[in-house]
């Protein structure tokens, strides 16, 4: 009974390595709880049942995730870009503070990102969980 | 779904992510819920807002899923405006993972109070319960006796899903 409605991808960079999971290595514990516990309902539900979780960008198509905490986490996905109805690509690391984005270019970074998986979908893997 | 409990099971070994996992889970669900029994009525957060007696930004509020400043007090106006009762109770970790792992807008639905224990009465108050025999051997594998006329189409489907995968 597998009831995931989309499937999760992480972003390649060019020599292979999946930057995504480097930056949640290098989260506290808490954060990456509360990471994993909102990826996991995007996983399953996608946003219908939590609209807030994702909100737009300045960018158009790259959405942020918003977790809550002392870091306020803001990682940039974008819905496929493969298949649009099954897929989310986290694509960038990013926070925020005093609503500004950590890097301020996060979103620009991100799009560059999805850009370079739509040429080459090579470039992105399954989501790696770390928790 | 098993693999997600499988994996949470492993990773709740650890009491901080634990707590921290069900803390963020809990406030998803909770404003989740509030949102779906709203729209399960039809009504509009405007028309929950005045059924309990809140202004419509607060709903609005604690429909966010970030919002963790729960109180009973403000549990217990929505749950007089739905006509639901409130359940506080505290649950062993492997509750929450189910919780978890079932989650979605149907599980989160409810009857309110009139429509219920209308249903609750015609259900022999809980009494009717549904019964699976074991399985019968005959030459066609498809047949089984089922003893029960009180069957949901669910249960059949979780029937015929584990007994393929048996």
């Amino acid at each position: 009974m597998h009831n995931k409605k989309f499937t999760l991808f992480d972003y390649k960079n060019e020599s292979g390595s999946n930057d995504f999971k480097e930056w949640t290595k290098a989260l506290q514990k808490v954060e990456r709880a509360k990471l994993n516990a909102k990826l996991d309902m995007l996983e399953k539900l996608g946003s219908d049942l939590f609209p807030q979780v994702l909100t737009g960008t300045d960018t158009a198509g790259i959405l942020k995730l918003r977790v809550k905490g002392n870091v306020q986490l803001r990682p940039m996905l974008c819905k496929g870009p493969i298949k649009n109805d099954e897929e989310f690509t986290l694509l960038f690391g990013a926070k925020e503070r005093d609503s500004c984005l950590i890097p301020r270019n996060a979103d620009e970074e991100a799009d560059n990102r999805k850009k370079i998986i739509i040429e080459n979908p090579n470039r992105r893997c399954s989501h790696e969980r770390i928790s | 779904m098993k693999e997600l409990v499988k994996t949470l099971v492993a990773e709740f070994n650890d009491k901080e992510y634990a707590h921290a996992y069900m803390d963020e889970f809990s406030n998803m669900a909770i404003a989740a819920q509030i949102k779906v029994l709203r729209e399960q009525r039809g009504w509009t957060q405007k028309e929950l807002a005045d059924k309990s007696s809140m202004k419509q930004e607060r709903v609005c509020a604690l429909e966010d899923v970030d919002y963790d400043a729960w109180t009973i007090k403000t549990l217990r106006k929505l749950s007089k405006a739905f006509d639901l009762t409130v359940k506080i109770s505290f649950e062993k970790f492997s509750n929450g993972i189910l919780d978890v792992s079932k989650i979605n807008s149907e599980t989160l639905k409810r009857t309110s109070r009139e429509e219920d224990l209308k249903e609750f009465s015609c259900n022999e108050f809980g009494a009717k319960e549904v019964f699976w025999s074991p399985s019968v051997t005959t030459k066609k594998p498809s047949l089984y006796l089922v003893q029960t006329n009180t069957v949901a189409v669910n249960d059949i489907e979780y029937f015929e899903f584990n007994r393929i995968t048996a």
